[in-house]
């Protein structure tokens, strides 16, 4: 940690203006690689350790630059416009710099924490008259904690309001020292089944329930979200586990939010190349989601808040 | 000061008209259904008097024209109408101002309609006015047919007349006098060679009619004043010739003003003994009120309502529908009579809801030229919070009836303004666009810089688009000649010449573009084309305005503004408390980006010469598509990037400082502006390929809004570059339209969180920022021509994604959930 400024992130996404990452405008910086495989993740490019490929339709202006560049031949025209073939491809990254359309894009970017930190206090005067920050989010932000706990560091530093979006699937060795360095623990909670959490998740629910307890332990403000899966997590039961939980055992817990599927993000599984077994599911309806926030309600909890997109009434009735 | 504030409306009082009162909606449908119709009436009357008066002075001969039309104008009470008066004798129409030009849209499109089987797009085609006028021509909901007699009267009585007498006449005929200019076709319209226009319409553009005045005087009161003065003229010699006809003409405009409110007194009379029940009541109350204002002011609130809206009125009538007069700070001139009249038990807020909606629909009826702003908010001359329960009143209505037309509403914001006013003003955006917000310490210290009192910058209001002017003690003067800061960015990069003058030099010969040996050479002819177009547009517009001045005065407007009658002169020639005139633009982020490029490739990448640059340029980037593409992915204006921000600021402060060079003739300086309501359309049509990677033809970017699509890192960014503009006094007024997806303030929290993005940008110095609701419109046309939508983001649960990179799906869920109605 002598050379602080030279730790680099592997980062996806830095969003500024983002409105549902903990309270007030923040900017959420997503880091790449996740402990969790959830059929249903939202942010599929965050699941993997390592930068990848993706291709846009709409962009692509079809001049053929980029497979002309590529030197393994792992770009191939077809009717349905260019088609990666991830087993050539090194994600070198060569066909997206000759693209100028900005039809080929590398997901995933070595950052320097110096450069990484610049963009977020660009922002300071927003967080400040709203009450907002920073989120460190993901993928799995403590999976590279060396990173994320450098970051908190230099936020702490600036006086900036640091939010950790985790999911908990980690050793409290590793998460613990990040959750220190935390203001706010956005916390993740989809399932408490233990069979079910480790099949979904890949990860013992035993573990992210854990980790919750022992942030309760040391007091540490938490938001616990769960997002609600048709057909994974969206039973009244489920909801009413989590409050339980809540309840009985994370004192230090603010609010409780659940977040309605949506299926914006079919399009991102295809440009990675993936099928999604989600893709044609239907958006919850609204009084879905206000029975769910009841049934937790009904468990003690006065916190509880829905959001997201659901199905307009218009699509209900059909 | 204390208020009760807006009572929560359901979502369904919101969304759903049913909710509105019988007689509001059907006020409300009969303007939508209206069809457009030419109205020759105020024309007509008009040429009678003017033909009647030919040896009398102007400032008389006006009076006589007002007189004319006034008494003898077609008028009408509508069903369940409370507040009377038309400034049109059809429904939708306008009184035509043939004054400035026999050209006026409405001419020339009855011209061409006559007799012949054109279709909307063909008649908008040509009434020209470069893009304007197609904009501006949603009124045209189908093609009007004119009678014979309208055809004959027109061409045969009324083109004939004033052919030569028209301010557009008469200051082309002084510029060739003058040398002004070579080619008097070339500044007719937007878009043209030389690069800045100017434009015949009185006031020079727009104003804020002195409603205060009329509420606190009468018309009476303002003829008693001018009998005033022209008693103590008695004795003196001729020179004051001039002040003794002004007055003159303010004593028989206000007598003319008086008697036409009397004459809907006695329609009302006529009516009432014809109706039964409470109509018969009404109208017997429109009688009384109209026995009573403007002539004397008001004693009520409804009385204050049909002074304000007479006199708005009588100002369309005089200067022609296509002006834009707006009446100002409507919540101040109205709370002391709402209040009196709550506490006696005259009037409920629902009442006073209802008569505001139908206000609001009159307001809305100026078809050719809007938006129609009120302005409410904000702090008061001694610098206190000036929000009341009208205020709040307002946003009901517009939130009641989802805007309106395009009626605006300036919503002014201070440091003491109550959050909860901030709040609502922002919750409108849930459901209709149309409000705009002001930061009064920017606003106030532009004036400042202008040379208003504290006072009266403090009291200001916003007239046209976004134009801030002091309130009815001023000559307008707003938004009107103007310059394209992107065609002489085009000029500077060709020795002087436009791609629509086929690259023939028409501005200064700067150096060729192979010669600039830096960035510096590129800024320095950059800036030898603005410095000669804002000479000679300020020149041309001096000219212009003697014109004006001397054979088309504005006695009766004139007659409300402070220091007029006070000064025996009127707002064209100089007699108003404070005078200046306004050179505006409108395309900052076009000529930021494509500088920033230009600096990028040749001077910091090196990867072309300036001069294979330009001939790229000039080829419309002709098998250059990559070239194209990499100049489009160079840093854009609007997201907090410096290396293009910190050239978007310059240029503001070049284009300032050349503005700011010149005295205005009338004493008072020439305030720059940055706006544009369909000119970037028309100025984009007219040049070639940019730097920046925009095409030949396609539209520039407008206002101090990013191009289009350039914002890509969320509202934070936006707002910090638009601040640093904003540092540069641009005080006759800056447009930032940002596009907003209606779910983002669904939530209260959510709504929260945009109050405080709001906040901070007035923090950091921002002025103005207006936003426009996406419709659901607007998605579906993207969902099926994405090819024109590459950025068009769309904010889910936090999550910006672009529109067209959605599946159809999930599309149609945001389609679905955006019920928007943005009228």
């Amino acid at each position: 940690m002598n050379n602080s400024t030279e730790i680099e992130g592997l980062i996806f996404n830095i969003q500024r203006d983002s409105t549902e990452d903990g309270p007030g405008i923040r900017t959420t910086v997503f880091l790449k690689g996740c402990t969790m495989h959830c059929p249903w993740c939202h942010n599929p490019e965050g699941i993997c350790l390592s930068p990848e490929l993706v291709w846009f339709e709409t962009r692509c202006i079809g001049d053929g630059d980029c497979i002309k560049k590529c030197s393994r031949e792992a770009l191939i025209r077809t009717r349905k416009g260019v088609v990666i073939d991830r087993n050539r491809c090194t994600v070198c990254g060569e066909c997206a710099v000759v693209c100028h359309a900005g039809a080929l894009e590398v997901l995933g970017k070595k950052s320097k924490i110096d450069d990484v930190a610049a963009t977020i206090l660009r922002d300071r005067v927003f967080y400040e008259k709203s009450g907002g920050g920073v989120t460190i989010s993901g993928g799995e932000p403590s999976l590279q904690d060396d990173f994320s706990a450098a970051l908190m560091r230099l936020m702490r530093g600036e006086g900036i309001h640091i939010a950790l979006d985790t999911c908990g699937g980690m050793s409290w060795d590793i998460l613990g020292p990040l959750v220190e360095l935390a203001d706010l623990i956005l916390y993740d909670i989809k399932l408490v089944d233990e069979e079910k959490h480790r099949q979904y998740t890949g990860i013992p629910l035993e573990m992210v329930l854990d980790n919750a307890r022992k942030i309760a332990e040391i007091n540490k403000p938490m938001w616990v979200r769960t997002p609600v899966i048709p057909g994974y997590t969206d039973s009244e039961d489920n909801i009413r586990r989590v409050a339980r939980f809540i309840v009985s055992s994370l004192p230090s817990v603010d609010r409780y939010d659940i977040l309605a599927f949506n299926s914006t993000c079919t399009g991102k599984y295809h440009r990675l190349g993936r099928s999604w077994e989600l893709e044609e599911t239907n958006p919850l309806s609204e009084k879905a989601m206000e029975k769910l926030a009841a049934a937790a309600r009904n468990e003690g909890l006065t916190f509880v808040q829905w959001s997201g997109l659901t199905r307009s009434e218009v699509q209900s009735e059909e | 000061m204390a208020n009760t504030s807006g009572v929560p409306l359901a979502r369904e009082e919101v969304s759903d008209d049913s909710y509105l009162p019988e007689r509001i909606k059907k006020f409300k449908d009969r303007l939508a259904s209206a069809v457009y119709r030419l109205d020759l009436e105020r024309v007509r009357y008009y040429t009678q008097a003017y033909k009647l008066t030919e040896n009398e002075p102007s400032y008389i001969r006006a009076a006589m024209g007002l007189e004319k039309t006034l008494t003898s104008m077609t008028i009408r009470i509508e069903d369940e109408e409370l507040i009377v008066g038309s400034k049109s004798a059809v429904a939708w129409g306008d009184p035509i101002y043939i004054e400035a030009s026999v050209n006026h849209p409405h001419i020339k499109l009855a011209l061409d309609m006559y007799g012949s089987g054109k279709s909307v797009e063909e008649a908008l085609e040509g009434m020209g006015g470069g893009g304007l006028g197609v904009e501006n021509a949603a009124f045209l909901r189908e093609l009007p047919n004119i009678s014979e007699e309208e055809y004959s009267e027109l061409a045969k009585e009324i083109i004939p007349y004033w052919k030569n007498k028209t301010v557009e006449a008469r200051r082309i005929a002084l510029w060739e006098k003058e040398g002004v200019i070579t080619d008097r076709k070339a500044i007719a319209s937007y878009g043209n060679p030389v690069g800045w226009i100017v434009t015949d319409h009185p006031p020079q553009g727009h104003l804020t009619v002195g409603i205060k005045k009329v509420l606190d005087m009468g018309f009476a009161g303002i003829a008693l004043q001018a009998e005033q003065k022209l008693e103590g003229l008695k004795g003196q010699a001729e020179s004051a010739k001039a002040a003794k006809d002004f007055w003159e003409s303010v004593l028989v405009s206000a007598q003319a003003v008086c008697s036409f409110a009397s004459r809907y007194a006695a329609l009302a009379g006529e009516m009432a003994q014809k109706a039964n029940g409470q109509r018969k009541n009404d109208l017997l109350e429109i009688k009384e009120r109209c026995l009573r204002v403007p002539m004397e002011p008001p004693r009520n609130f409804m009385e204050a309502l049909q002074s304000i809206w007479i006199t708005q009125v009588v100002a369309l009538i005089s200067y022609g529908g296509s002006s834009i007069i707006a009446p100002g700070r409507l919540d101040q001139f109205l709370y002391p009579f709402y209040r009196k009249d709550l506490d006696t038990g005259r009037i409920t807020r629902e009442q006073a809801l209802e008569a505001l909606m139908e206000y609001y629909i009159k307001l809305a009826t100026n078809i050719y030229f809007g938006p129609n702003n009120v302005t409410i908010g904000g702090i008061d001359r001694d610098g206190e919070d000036a929000v009341n329960d009208v205020s709040y009143l307002f946003l009901d209505v517009h939130l009641r009836l989802k805007g309106c037309m395009r009626n605006g509403l300036a919503v002014r914001i201070s440091p003491k303004t109550p959050p909860d006013f901030l709040r609502r003003a922002c919750y409108t955006y849930r459901y209709a666009g149309g409000v705009a917000l002001y930061n009064d310490d920017v606003v106030i210290r532009d004036l400042l810089f202008d040379g208003y009192s504290l006072e009266d910058a403090r009291n200001y209001s916003i007239v046209g688009c976004v134009e801030p002017t002091g309130t009815g003690n001023n000559n307008g003067y707003t938004a009107t000649n103007g310059i394209s800061l992107m065609a002489l960015f085009e000029a500077a990069l060709n020795e002087g010449g436009r791609y629509v003058s086929g690259w023939k030099p028409i501005g200064p010969a700067t150096p060729p573009a192979s010669s600039f040996e830096t960035f510096h050479d590129v800024k320095e002819a950059f800036i030898k084309q603005l410095s000669s177009a804002v000479d000679e547009c300020v020149r041309a517009a001096d000219l212009k305005d003697r014109v004006i001045a001397d054979y088309y005065p504005l006695p009766l407007l004139s007659s409300t503004i402070e220091g007029c009658v006070e000064s025996g002169k009127d707002i064209t020639g100089g007699g108003a408390r404070y005078n200046h005139g306004c050179i505006t633009n409108g395309s900052l982020a076009t000529v930021a980006n494509s500088m920033a490029a230009v600096r990028q490739v040749v001077f910091d990448q090196k990867l072309l010469s300036m001069e294979e640059l330009v001939r790229r340029l000039r080829n419309n980037f002709q098998d250059a598509e990559n070239l194209r593409r990499q100049m489009l992915v160079i840093p854009k204006y609007g997201n907090d990037d410096e290396y293009v921000d910190e050239l978007a600021v310059w240029i503001t402060s070049a284009y300032n400082q050349e503005v700011r060079k010149h005295k205005f003739w009338m004493g008072g300086v020439y305030r720059p502006c940055i706006i544009s309501v369909a000119t970037h359309i028309a100025w984009g049509a007219s040049l070639g390929a940019s730097p920046d990677g925009r095409v030949a033809g396609a539209p520039i970017a407008n206002g101090i809004s990013p191009a289009n699509g350039d914002e890509r890192n969320g509202l934070t960014a936006l707002f910090a570059s638009a601040a640093k503009v904003c540092s540069i006094p641009m005080s006759d007024g800056t447009a930032l339209n940002v596009i907003l997806n209606p779910l983002t303030v669904r939530t209260d929290e959510g709504l929260s969180k945009f109050v405080s993005l709001i906040e901070t940008y007035f923090a950091l110095g921002g002025r103005q920022v207006q936003f426009n609701p996406m419709s659901r419109e607007t998605l579906l046309d993207a969902q099926k021509n994405p090819e024109r939508y590459p950025d068009l983001n769309v904010k889910v649960s936090g999550f910006s994604f672009r529109f067209i990179d959605l599946t159809i799906k999930v599309q149609n869920d945001i389609i679905a959930r955006t019920e928007f109605c943005v009228t």
